[in-house]
């Protein structure tokens, strides 16, 4: 009975001992094939040459970004095409959303909205640049814009360019039979 | 036949007490002697040639920390793990996805990862209203890359070994794909490469996960998913350099493994995870 405990015991060491202590000669295929392994992701320094859209975030939330964050990994980087460096995708509004709408989980820090209620209807990016984050663009939005949301949109009493003290809140068509698209200041007949 | 069981009986009982205070000794005593032999004997792992040139495993140790009260649950990391590792854009084959765990006010935990978390959480509403979330975070998960790993252990070819700066790592040429280490892995990190799918070595069938992007570590650059990760959640280092960030964290604040009932002492740290949502 003795010897059976002693076997057993030793059975129990030389198994936990043994537990994982696997390191099986790799196949020099394997071997190989780390060595030959590419890169996709941060292979160039992306703001030596996008000087512009570097210095853009400096200073802001955005500068710790990997450019790839948002664009292609920079080994797809189509390169200089006569003469034109391209760089892809195009902004989309998908890129905002992906990290900027609020969601549960999200740490309550980080800055985030409602995607339905903050300038519904609105593109992301006809206020917001990328690159500084911030809303930056209103005074370039021309009027009239294809996909325009309604004025109320942004001209509304906590709008980005809010409208008089002495207006009420209306639809489209009330606004644009004094102001209009274009003109951007009232001009209508009033 | 009744003398005989009152006999049997008798032995039994005497030579059970005797017999324990003899085998525990010998157990414990025999198991010593043993591992002494074994560490006189042993020989070390025959060692091949460096995974990768001008590389010493030995003299790292990788750790991994995810912060959980950092994590926006953007799913950047999934995109850039995908295309930096040729792992199909789905998921059911996946190195890393990320989890939203929320607990509920009814005491459930709700678990989703929507296509591994590729597109974020955007489009992905939560079951339950807003009033009966207690808590929610997103959690990344990838493989533990644990220090007793079961995938290692059950793989009847050696196909998956660890190297010596603990990272598991597949060997596709050996791998015949069965499947044994997808199933022993307990946090589900491992899948079978599908055919059509690009892998390193162009193997569809053999067994595939995360390997901390070994060809970018071992040339002294972070993972893919570190890199991209636009808040800093994912943080990797080595933990034999006591002054790296991971070395730092696990020193001073306090982070916790995902199932470590289960004792595979995993590599992958979680940070701001409490019990209730783990």
């Amino acid at each position: 009975m003795t010897v059976v405990a002693t076997v057993l015991g030793a059975g129990a060491f030389a198994a936990s001992s043994f537990y994982d202590q696997y390191g099986t000669p790799r196949t020099p295929v394997s071997v190989r094939s780390w060595q030959l392994r590419p890169e996709t992701y941060a292979t160039s320094d992306c703001r030596g040459c996008h000087g512009e859209a570097a210095a853009a975030t400096n200073g802001l939330a955005h500068a710790r970004l990997l450019c790839e964050a948002c664009h292609v990994p920079s080994v797809d980087h189509p390169g200089p095409v006569a003469g034109v460096v391209q760089m892809l995708p195009a902004p989309n509004e998908s890129d905002c959303v992906t990290c900027h709408a609020s969601l549960p989980g999200r740490p309550a820090g980080f800055a985030q909205v409602a995607v339905d209620a903050h300038y519904a209807g609105a593109e992301c990016l006809s206020c917001h640049d990328p690159h500084t984050s911030t809303a930056t663009k209103p005074p370039e939005v021309t009027h009239p814009l294809a996909h325009l949301p309604t004025c109320a949109t942004c001209h509304a009493p906590l709008g980005l360019k809010s409208y008089p003290v002495n207006h009420d809140p209306a639809p489209d068509n009330v606004c644009l039979s004094c102001h209009r698209l274009g003109a951007g200041v009232g001009v209508g007949s009033q | 036949m009744t003398d005989r069981v009152t006999t049997l009986a008798h032995i039994s009982r005497r030579s059970l007490l005797k017999a324990a205070a003899v085998s525990v000794p010998c157990l414990i005593g025999g198991g010593a002697i043993f591992e002494a032999l074994t560490t006189l004997t042993s020989t070390p792992v025959p060692t091949v040639d460096p995974i990768v040139a001008n590389y010493d495993a030995a003299a790292h140790r990788w750790g991994f920390v995810v912060d959980t009260a950092a994590c926006i649950g953007c799913g950047k990391c999934v995109v850039a793990c995908k295309t930096e590792n040729g792992v199909p854009f789905d998921e059911e084959h996946t190195r890393t996805w990320i989890e939203r765990r929320t607990l509920t006010s009814s005491g459930a935990v709700i678990a989703q990862a929507p296509d591994a978390g590729i597109a974020g959480f955007a489009d992905a509403p939560l079951p339950v209203a807003a009033s009966e979330i207690v808590d929610s975070k997103f959690v990344a998960r990838l493989c533990m890359q644990c220090e007793l790993s079961p995938c290692t252990t059950v793989c009847p070819v050696g196909a998956t070994y660890r190297t010596a700066d603990g990272v598991i790592l597949v060997d596709e040429a050996r791998c015949i794909g069965c499947g044994y280490c997808v199933v022993a892995c307990p946090y589900g990190a491992r899948y079978l490469v599908p055919a059509g799918a690009r892998t390193p070595t162009g193997v569809a069938g053999v067994a595939d996960k995360c390997t901390f992007c070994y060809h970018r570590v071992t040339r002294g650059q972070q993972p893919a998913c570190v890199e991209v990760c636009p808040v800093g959640a994912r943080k990797f280092g080595d933990l034999n350099d006591a002054t790296s960030e991971v070395s730092v964290i696990l020193r001073d604040q306090a982070t916790r493994v995902l199932r470590p009932e289960l004792g595979t002492k995993p590599r992958v740290h979680y940070l701001g995870l409490e019990d209730r949502l783990a």
